[in-house]
């Protein structure tokens, strides 16, 4: 067969296109002069994802048109999942700005960090745009290789090429088990397009009756690297680790953008390939949902470091994130499952990017990252204090914040798929996650400060701690549009 | 006749925002210049409300003003509307007006009150939620306003707050006041779940179609509300502790509005009432008992502040009298003139009050006359018109509650207010004489004693003018200009011809019991010809009864708030600490030994981790093959 060239549609891949431009602008400044390159790459990094944020709303979402064949595909999800994954790394460049604006690390490239960040925003785009296993994979290891890459950028610190190493290690087994699970359904079913496995699969496969070996054993593979992804327990290890050693930005960065990217490829690869296995897989994802938010909340209770806290609070996130998925129910009328989801992620990239944002300003005040150096901030700096107070009551679901209403979405799907002991399960974690939440407040508000405090100014960082907190008190009260958004994704999975 | 308007906002409006701007700017920018906001904001109020009062008596049309709905949940609808019919702009004019007086006396009042913007901001918010329960259109609004007033009332009588009696007196207002609003929600509820609206209009259309036992119920439960708002027996024990607050709150709230509130709401909804010929018979008599009883306890105290608190208790019992006989347009004319001649009172014993720095007890006043000629003439005006001598405001009115009683087939009731009636006079000259006659019994060269500032003596001279001439309102008896703008709204109350004899012949006697009462207590505290001590040691336990306050605080203290106590207690030590404290206790330190196990499992070695890894892949793909898949089957 004569191998036949098409142009692909350009206008579908702005976004992400402006994204890529940006690196290659960003590194090229680098490498022509460094001093030009301290100074635009900021401004640069922030406007490149504005633009593609705005750029968004070029593309018509709604015909689910795709490109490269089927490769690319432009629908409502990729859409939610570009917004959310743009809209972390404006948060996240922000975040960094204190970084480098307070001279705490010296000798950081910040064009390579930078450029690093985008390329990972990048893979999380095509991950949430991609139409087979191949791009989808090839999305999620840019997501996660620039991560490695940034977790051991404190080169000097042994912590954090401590923490880099085990990620990369841990994630390259990962990957190598989600790929052999990929080469599974790629035996089985002759297929990697998402679309035409789910077709393939519809064929043979009867719901109710017990499953083909080998066909369980991809799904199960498959589940176990994304698991990884995601940092579902047992399959989380590396997460505090990795949260602790890195720079507190960049401990920001991949607490929510890798895990974007991990949930968007769990969306695509079952909810859209394996859909017809959505009995087996839907039962496995509640187990590890409870496995998983029990995990991470209990163990939080006995961290006193307040980024392996927050590691282990977003493994209770990702159970809470997880439960929504498994409240599946074949995208018929009234699934709100992955909508759920969606609005979880939305909501906790602006909670979680925050509440390491708020750490990082602290660090670069001369401040440590353990409970007894948040003692007093309230005296000290009433401002940032209130700031924590609302990420910390936001993540542990107080209403009327964003993160009560991330809750109550994915409780709300939950009971109406019947999964009730999942939505009480969430419940009662919330309530022991109260522990570990309000320990931080109470620390804040009544404990005397000790330390020292080196007072240095970091307007951007101080920008974007405000616009977190904002979106954090606001945004769940005007919830509707993007939770609407969110409601679009069986018109793109199903 | 409805007339939709505009304007009828601007009531409402203007002592809400100056409220709200003393509130927010008042500590640190208004400070001492708060009546600036305040009192040209009450200003307009009254003047609105003039024009409004105008608008509707000339042209016999209510207004009516929809701002927006409420409440939109199912067949549930609660729109906020304002109503202005002939009852509403007569309250409104009392209300609004006294304020306005008041609020000008707060000017020399509270002159040096470190609180003096707090004030400024609670008193215009005490106006807007007494014009908005007046101006309400349906029970919720009415109820809400009404919870409102009462948070008012709590905010006014602890304004003092760092003064103990102050803040347990604001407490006790609003405790009892709980316990009366907890029978008018009822009745609201049950209003609705009969009637399925709230709306007045329709309520009262709708009211012949329930059964008289609902009727009953519903109309009683409504009267709870106001036997806790307007003090009537068994709860009036909150208004005379009420008087820790400033006086121009005793003076407004206390007298002359808020607790006129009970009476005005039996007013609105006498269709309700008059449905329930129960219910109407239970009001009368609490009424009439009230005032005896009320009249009794004053004329055995020495605070003067107390004299004038039980004697208002006394009062609105004659107004809940009126009501339960169906005299309702001389209960709202004795509601009106009342306001004129209480709040005189109330300002004048301020005024003495300021004179003798802060001294309450009558024992140690005496003589003031020469030195406050003006306090006196005016507060003489006020007792006189309390005590209903003619042709003061009080008499025309009190007569006028009489002879209802009377002819509404209620004479024994009648005569009890006549007793009560010889009391009123007793009393209130009993401290006229004591405060303002005989020789000094304190040191006049130590305490100045002196007339008061302007702004106080202004708002005193023009409410003795009311007091004095308001009365001419409701002349001649039953044909004068109250009946005749008032007339509207009762229309469908039954009418008693009352003859002119009967008329003379009330009058006559009320007027004999006043002078007996003003003769007694000139007798005891002027002439000394009766000795006041011989006679308590002669009556004995009577005395001592009218002295307790009939008992009641003893009684509630020993029966309820003794025994909540201890239980409150018991659930605190025992129940609280004990058993709940000791679950989530228990439970929360399981859950941090189950943390601190399992944070073993993370030992840091990146191989522990790949198995940790392995171990979970291999026991999800056993139990699944295992049980989900054909392989063992």
């Amino acid at each position: 067969m004569p191998l036949r060239l098409v142009a692909p549609e350009w206008s579908l891949l702005v976004p992400p296109l402006i994204v890529l431009g940006t690196i290659v602008l960003l590194l090229a400044i680098d490498a022509v002069s460094e001093r030009a390159a301290r100074k635009t790459a900021l401004p640069l990094a922030l406007v490149g994802q504005l633009l593609a944020l705005v750029s968004l709303a070029t593309v018509d979402w709604g015909q689910g048109a795709t490109t490269f064949g089927v490769s690319y595909r432009a629908d409502w999800f990729a859409l939610v999942v570009s917004l959310i994954a743009l809209v972390s790394g404006i948060l996240s460049v922000l975040v960094s700005a204190g970084y480098t604006e307070s001279g705490l690390e010296p000798g950081v490239g910040l064009a390579e960090y930078l450029a690093l960040l985008l390329f990972s925003v990048f893979g999380t785009m095509v991950v949430g745009a991609a139409g087979d296993l191949i791009v989808l994979l090839l999305g999620l290891e840019m997501s996660a290789v620039a991560v490695y890459a940034l977790t051991a950028f404190a080169r000097r610190r042994l912590t954090s090429v401590e923490g880099a190493l085990k990620y990369f290690l841990l994630g390259a087994f990962a990957s190598a088990i989600l790929i052999y699970g990929m080469a599974w359904v790629y035996g089985l079913t002759g297929s990697i397009v998402l679309s035409d496995i789910a077709h393939t699969l519809r064929t043979v496969v009867t719901p109710g009756q017990p499953l083909d070996p080998a066909l369980l054993l991809a799904l199960l593979l498959l589940a176990v690297g994304l698991g990884f992804k995601i940092a579902a327990v047992p399959f989380h290890m590396w997460t505090p680790d990795a949260y602790q050693g890195a720079p507190t930005p960049v401990s920001a960065y991949m607490s929510v953008v890798p895990k974007v990217a991990g949930f968007a490829a769990v969306a695509r690869v079952l909810v859209q390939a394996l859909q017809p296995l959505s009995d087996q897989w839907a039962g496995l994802l509640g187990i590890l949902a409870l496995i998983t938010m029990v995990y991470g909340n209990v163990v939080a209770i006995a961290q006193r470091d307040l980024k392996r806290m927050l590691g282990y609070s977003a493994i209770g996130h990702t159970g809470y994130m997880l439960a929504g998925l498994a409240a599946f129910t074949n995208g018929l009328a009234g699934d709100r499952s992955v909508g759920s989801v969606l609005f979880y992620l939305f909501a906790y990239a602006f909670m979680n990017i925050g509440a390491f944002g708020v750490i990082a300003w602290l660090q670069e005040r001369g401040l440590g990252t353990t409970l007894d150096d948040v003692a007093g901030l309230a005296g000290r700096a009433p401002l940032a204090a209130l700031t924590m107070a609302i990420f910390m009551l936001s993540l542990m679901g107080m209403p009327p914040l964003l993160g009560f209403y991330a809750k109550y979405y994915v409780i709300l799907a939950l009971i109406e798929a019947g999964q009730l002991w999942l939505a009480v399960a969430i419940v009662v974690m919330s309530a022991v996650s109260a522990f570990f939440y309000l320990r931080v407040v109470t620390q804040m508000y009544f404990q005397e400060p000790g330390g020292t405090w080196r007072p240095v100014r970091t307007p951007l960082l101080g920008l974007g701690l405000t616009l977190m907190a904002v979106a954090t008190l606001a945004l769940g009260l005007v919830s509707g549009p993007i939770l609407e958004l969110a409601q679009h994704w069986p018109a793109a999975l199903t | 006749m409805e007339r939709t308007v505009d304007w009828l906002v601007v009531i409402p409006l203007a002592p809400l925002l100056a409220a709200v701007i003393n509130f927010l700017f008042g500590k640190w920018w208004i400070r001492h210049r708060a009546h600036w906001i305040a009192v040209p904001a009450v200003g307009v109020s009254f003047l609105t409300s003039i024009v409004a009062a105008w608008t509707v008596l000339s042209r016999h049309e209510r207004l009516h003003q929809p701002l927006y709905t409420w409440i939109r949940a199912g067949e549930f609808h609660v729109p906020v509307e304002l109503v202005a019919d002939q009852l509403t702009v007569v309250m409104l004019l009392v209300v609004t007006g006294v304020s306005f007086l008041v609020h000008v006396y707060s000017i020399g009042y509270m002159h040096h009150d470190p609180g003096y913007y707090r004030f400024f901001a609670w008193l215009p918010l005490f106006v807007f939620s007494m014009v908005m329960l007046v101006l309400a259109n349906n029970f919720l609004v009415l109820f809400v306003f009404w919870e409102a007033v009462g948070l008012c009332s709590y905010l006014l009588i602890g304004f003092w707050f760092r003064r103990r009696s102050a803040a347990e007196a604001a407490k006790k207002a609003f405790v009892v006041n709980r316990i009366g609003d907890f029978g008018f929600a009822l009745g609201i509820m049950l209003l609705f779940t009969s009637l399925r609206t709230l709306d007045y209009h329709a309520v009262f259309e709708a009211i012949p179609q329930l059964s008289s036992g609902t009727v009953t119920a519903i109309a009683l439960l409504l009267f709870t509300g106001a036997i806790g708002k307007s003090a009537q027996l068994p709860l009036f024990v909150w208004l005379p502790d009420a008087m820790e607050g400033p006086t121009p709150v005793s003076a407004l709230i206390h007298a002359a509005t808020m607790v006129t509130a009970g009476i005005f709401m039996v007013a609105r909804a006498h269709p309700i009432f008059l449905a329930s010929p129960i219910a109407l018979w239970v009001v009368a008599v609490i009424g009439a008992l009230t005032a005896f009883v009320a009249a009794t306890i004053a004329t055995t105290q020495f605070d003067i502040k107390r004299v004038v608190a039980y004697s208002t208790v006394s009062q609105l019992g004659y107004m809940a009298l009126a009501l339960g006989v169906g005299a309702w347009i001389p209960a709202m004319f004795h509601l009106l003139t009342h306001a004129f001649f209480k709040a005189l009172l109330f300002l004048g014993s301020g005024a003495v009050m300021h004179a003798m720095h802060d001294e309450l007890d009558m024992r140690r006043m005496g003589g003031l006359k020469r030195w406050m000629p003006l306090t006196y003439w005016t507060f003489v005006i006020g007792a006189a018109a309390n005590a209903g001598i003619v042709p003061l405001a009080g008499f025309w009115s009190k007569d006028e509650i009489l002879v209802g009683a009377w002819v509404g087939g209620a004479p024994l009731l009648a005569l009890v207010g006549l007793v009560a009636a010889f009391f009123t006079a007793l009393y209130m000259f009993r401290a006229v004489f004591l405060t303002f006659h005989g020789q000094p019994r304190f040191d006049p060269h130590e305490l100045h004693p002196h007339d008061p500032p302007a702004t106080m003596a202004v708002p005193l001279v023009i409410l003795a003018i009311g007091a004095a001439v308001t009365g001419f309102l409701g002349v001649p008896p039953e044909t004068g200009w109250i009946h005749h703008a008032l007339e509207p709204v009762f229309e469908s109350a039954t009418h008693h011809k009352v003859s002119l004899s009967l008329t003379l012949g009330m009058a006559l006697a009320s007027t004999l019991v006043a002078l007996a009462g003003l003769w007694t207590a000139h007798a005891a505290y002027v002439r000394g010809t009766i000795s006041p001590a011989a006679v308590a040691e002669r009556l004995g336990p009577l005395y001592r009864l009218a002295a307790n306050g009939w008992y009641f605080d003893v009684f509630y203290q020993r029966s309820v708030v003794r025994p909540l106590d201890a239980a409150a207690n018991w659930l605190w030590r025992t129940v609280d600490v004990g058993i709940i404290d000791g679950a989530v206790n228990g439970s929360a330190r399981i859950v941090a030994l189950t943390a601190q196990m399992w944070r073993r499992l993370q030992t840091g070695l990146v191989a522990n981790y790949a198995l940790a890894i392995a171990l979970g892949t291999v026991l999800l793909v056993g139990i699944y093959l295992a049980f989900g898949s054909t392989l063992f089957r």
